[in-house]
């Protein structure tokens, strides 16, 4: 039997912090991303922090997409060891729906077979509740599982 | 017959090719090796087998090799730390070994598929230096500093 999958919890304030965040950074206009950093419990994954991917990498704003060179990645793992924190999930906003596209699915960000990958529809123009967010697993090798809705909403707890 | 063996090296910036006979012998190797890094080196240097764990494995070969590739260090290991996602994995390796091992151990160590970690390279810590899969991890540690961090990161990523 395979284990239960952990939720991803945020603490009171943090996640319409990190909406806005989103929001305030794409203007409405592109798509922002953040990696969201916390620590693992043998129940869920708590976040702490987020790291935005303009922050990581300044040229990731040029595009209406999200890229993010190389070199992010070591700013990213530096980040981390500051915080004493592990990336727990990545975020990034859509113009539209929460559906994963196709490169969201071909480059996963963080290649860890549980690594949860959420996208908030409409450039996080809030308020954006657990429900309207897609919530994706990464399997590993290309292959994921995603949730959404109720299914989406029940994996994430804003406590 | 004479064969031409690859040395690679803390003091060396590039791949040293050393000609030797075949059936010169283990000593005569390391003499040869040594004579690459110039004169006066009087401290100890050990010459290890690419990827070879066993510091005695030239005794397993019965002639030197066409195209052996070889590394001199005056360190018999280096303490390898690779960061990954908040995460680190460490252990000890001969200067001898490749990059491409590393990578292919930390990897493993992490969990990521192999399919995955196709698209990953490691990354000099603090650098931008994303050394080739042949180079030896001794180049990047010069003694006595005895220590390399790398920062598993992949290729641009992008997501719309």
């Amino acid at each position: 039997m395979s284990s239960p999958m952990k939720s991803l919890e945020f603490g009171v304030g943090l996640w319409s912090a990190l909406m806005g965040d989103l929001h305030h950074r794409g203007q409405g206009r592109r798509e922002s991303g953040a990696f969201l950093l916390g620590r693992v419990t043998d129940t869920a994954k708590v976040v702490y922090d987020w790291l935005t991917y303009d922050e990581l990498d300044p040229q990731s704003l040029k595009y209406p997409i999200v890229r993010l060179d190389s070199s992010a990645f070591a700013h990213l793992w530096e980040g981390c060891a500051t915080r004493q924190l592990e990336v727990v999930a990545d975020i990034h906003t859509h113009p539209h729906g929460p559906a994963q596209s196709r490169s969201d699915r071909a480059y996963p960000m963080i290649a860890l077979t549980g690594h949860i990958a959420l996208i908030a529809p409409n450039f996080a123009r809030g308020p954006v509740m657990p429900k309207d967010i897609s919530f994706n697993v990464y399997q590993g090798e290309g292959r994921w599982h995603s949730y959404y809705r109720s299914d989406a909403a029940a994996l994430i707890k804003i406590l | 017959m004479k064969v031409n063996v690859f040395l690679q090296s803390e003091l060396l910036r590039d791949i040293e090719v050393v000609e030797i006979e075949s059936d010169a012998g283990h000593a005569k190797l390391h003499e040869a090796c040594l004579l690459k890094l110039g004169e006066g080196r009087g401290e100890e240097f050990f010459l290890f087998v690419e990827d070879e764990d066993d510091e005695r494995s030239f005794e397993k070969l019965p002639h030197i090799p066409e195209g052996l590739r070889v590394h001199l260090h005056r360190l018999k290991g280096v303490d390898v730390i690779v960061r990954y996602a908040g995460r680190d994995v460490r252990r000890s390796f001969r200067p001898s070994t490749t990059i491409g091992r590393v990578k292919r151990w930390a990897t493993e160590e992490l969990g990521i598929a192999p399919t995955d970690a196709t698209e990953m390279m490691l990354q000099v810590h603090g650098t931008d230096n994303r050394p080739d899969a042949d180079t030896h991890i001794g180049t990047l540690v010069e003694a006595p500093q005895h220590r390399v961090v790398f920062d598993l990161v992949p290729s641009p990523r992008v997501n719309g």
